[in-house]
């Protein structure tokens, strides 16, 4: 399947708030939708559930207009909320069979995920009875209790400790996996450098990047290079200016130099090595996608 | 509408397994069988004696002057019995015993035929002062036809051996014989109203609150999630009102035996299938569109406690049909009535209320339920948009009409 968000607008009170949104997805590959705190979103990601309509624009899966009820899809939102004084079992059946799936599918679904997420024990308590970020795990296997072929998550991780971060990670991974179309926003980026296949960024309601995060890495990374070494910036910087260094930056792992294009990698390394300078690492660099986003979008704060 | 069943299964098990609706179900229909069982009861506590026994009757006691020699005592004891009498020697001596409480009532004989009757406090009925102007009356006119020479026992004898025989043809309706039915079904539907269309409101502003909205809302169409929960309400307290019903019904039927007679007549009068009929369908309707109309107004609230004060006008609407209702039941020609049974807001008592006590005819009732079932339609459709608007639209302020006013301007312009 193939998700085509097509030049989506949408203003609330005369404010803009989404300027001509696009982006595609593909099922089988992890898309992080990525941006800071009121870039837009949720904004984009309730146009495509229908919550409201966009001014502007359209969504296609597979060329046909999408409409999120015609599918079996799996939303959670950005607004967490189920009923506190519901048992969970129960409750999850409830929304699953809402959305699309039969009795004994979401029953065995919801023991799946439960077990999943290490939370069967409690499918007879209510919901209010459980910790924060043990809710949080239960609103995510809500959005999946059903079977769903496309699942859009919102801020999925946010409210998860590591443990349960890498818990959850696993879990987008098998979707991905069984070939569904998996769209998750977030603003913490660490979290989703790691699996990402596909990222968007969204900065004040408009894509300032989108694309394959490998691919872009490697573009951003070109001419670049990741040098640990104990000798001071001002030196290898003197080393290696003859050679086609242009600057030299420093992070808290090394410092990372820049090259004029077409500079080989190999007489920078040479020259170190002949002048019997201690090489702790030698390595291409590709940025993070915290410094491509602050690179792209700004401060990140 | 696929999910309809969905949301009516939840919604009405989870109301059925409240606590609340549990506890008051079984109390009420407690209250009706023993209220039901009360002559059963009131029977075991005589413990069997019967009342018509040969036993005298104390009936109280009797303080009497006799002024002027205008009766003899024995004349006065026979005209009197049961009654414990004492002979006093003058007004002072009646008084100081009166407010002593040493006797009940007192009397002073002016003449044969004109007496004073003493009393401490005046209430509503004296059963002595009654007792005594009929034997006062019986004696004078025993004299009067014995002056004439007429035998006052042959007198009586042929006055009481003509007889008038007399029923009536009710060609119109008997409110009489309704009153009591009517009178009950009125005070049950409001309760039932006020009490579900409450629950309603607070069951979609509580998903509000909840946040569960959003989930909701991009699960189904917004017509399944407010169509499943006002007939998931409704037909929960149609269900409690039918267990209370019964509870009545299975009450009366077992203590039946021991009702008096004419309470049975009263009964068998007042249940007339076509009256239920009228009413189910009338009230059902009614019901269900304030139904709709609470649903509508708990979609527009951000917080569980605001829905009293944003429900205050449907509550107003309600209260107007059953007050109205109430005070027409006595004169049911009245204008008031006619109006509201047209009205949609007060037809669903109103016309039930007329039909009960007035011949209103067929056309009257047909169009009446036309207007009540077209505004039902009408306002569960008004509802679904309100409630499309309202559920994502947090913090919302002003009042109820300029909220209903804003959602439906908004929902033209984001349909689903």
């Amino acid at each position: 399947m193939k998700l085509e968000i097509n030049n989506i607008y949408k203003s609330f009170s005369n404010k803009e708030i989404l300027k001509d949104i696009s982006f595609q997805v593909e099922s089988g590959k992890a898309m992080g939708f990525l941006g800071r705190n009121g870039a837009g979103k949720t904004t984009t990601l309730r146009a495509l559930m229908g919550v409201f309509k966009q001014d502007q624009g359209t969504f296609l899966l597979d060329g046909q207009v999408f409409k999120p009820e015609n599918y079996k899809v799996g939303y959670l939102p950005e607004e967490r909320g189920m009923y506190p004084k519901e048992e969970i079992g129960h409750q999850l059946r409830y929304f699953g069979m809402l959305r699309g799936g039969t009795k004994k599918e979401v029953d065995q679904n919801i023991d799946y995920w439960l077990e999943r997420v290490q939370l069967l024990d409690y499918k007879k308590k209510k919901l209010e009875t459980l910790s924060k970020g043990n809710q949080q795990k239960i609103q995510i296997v809500e959005a999946l209790v059903n079977n769903p072929d496309l699942v859009i998550l919102d801020e999925p991780f946010s409210g998860l400790d590591p443990v349960n971060s890498m818990v959850l990670k696993d879990i987008i991974l098998e979707l991905i996996s069984q070939k569904k179309l998996v769209i998750f926003s977030s603003h913490q980026m660490s979290y989703v450098e790691e699996f990402c296949d596909e990222i968007t960024l969204i900065n004040q309601g408009q894509i300032v990047l989108t694309g394959n995060l490998q691919e872009i890495k490697e573009k951003r990374g070109k001419n670049h290079l990741r040098v640990k070494t104990p000798l001071s910036k001002e030196d290898l910087y003197d080393l290696l200016r003859s050679q086609g260094l242009l600057a030299i930056k420093e992070d808290k792992q090394s410092f990372i130099l820049e090259t004029a294009e077409g500079t080989s990698s190999q007489d920078l390394l040479k020259t170190l090595v002949t002048q019997g300078i201690q090489v702790d690492s030698f390595s291409p660099y590709y940025p993070s996608l915290t410094d491509i986003f602050v690179e792209t979008a700004g401060d990140l704060t | 509408m696929n999910n309809l069943k969905t949301v009516f299964q939840f919604e009405f098990r989870g109301l059925l397994k409240k606590k609340a609706f549990k506890i008051t179900t079984i109390l009420v229909c407690l209250l009706a069988l023993i209220g039901t069982s009360i002559p059963t009861i009131m029977k075991a506590f005589d413990g069997g004696e019967d009342p018509s026994g040969e036993e005298p009757q104390d009936l109280g006691s009797i303080g009497m002057v006799v002024e002027n020699d205008a009766l003899g005592e024995d004349i006065l004891e026979a005209m009197l019995p049961g009654f414990n009498l004492t002979f006093l020697e003058d007004r002072a001596a009646l008084s100081k015993q009166i407010l002593d409480g040493d006797v009940d009532t007192g009397y002073i004989l002016l003449s044969k035929n004109a007496y004073i009757s003493v009393v401490n406090n005046v209430t509503l009925y004296s059963g002595a002062d009654f007792l005594l102007e009929q034997a006062l009356r019986a004696y004078n006119e025993n004299l009067a036809l014995a002056e004439l020479g007429i035998s006052p026992q042959e007198v009586r004898e042929t006055m009481a051996s003509i007889e008038i025989e007399s029923s009536q043809e009710v060609l119109g309706k008997d409110s009489q014989s309704n009153y009591f039915v009517v009178y009950f079904l009125i005070i049950v539907t409001f309760m039932i109203i006020m009490f579900y269309g409450n629950n309603v409101a607070t069951l979609v502003a509580r998903e509000k609150s909840d946040r569960t909205m959003e989930i909701l809302i991009t699960s189904t169409h917004p017509n399944s999630l407010i169509m499943g929960k006002v007939l998931a309400s409704g037909f929960a307290g149609i269900f409690q009102a039918s267990l209370i019903g019964l509870s009545v019904f299975l009450g009366y039927t077992l203590n039946k035996g021991n009702y008096s007679e004419a309470i049975q007549e009263f009964l068998k009068l007042s249940i007339d299938p076509q009256l239920l009929l009228v009413y189910a369908i009338f009230g059902i309707t009614g019901y269900f569109l304030l139904l709709f109309l609470y649903g509508a107004i708990g979609a527009l609230v951000s917080k569980v406690e605001d829905v009293p004060s944003a429900t205050t006008l449907v509550t107003m609407f309600v209260m107007a049909a059953y007050f109205i209702s109430l005070f027409t039941l006595n004169m049911p020609e009245s204008i008031l009535l006619k109006v509201a049974s047209y009205v949609p807001f007060t037809s669903f008592m109103a016309m039930f209320v007329r039909y009960a006590t007035t011949s209103t005819p067929l056309f009257e009732i047909l169009l009446s339920y036309g207007i009540l079932l077209g505004s039902t339609v009408l306002i569960a459709l008004m509802s679904v948009k309100i409630y499309r608007y309202g559920t994502l639209n947090y913090g919302n302020s002003g009042n109820t009409i300029t909220l209903i006013k804003k959602a439906l301007k908004e929902s033209k312009a984001n349909p689903k």
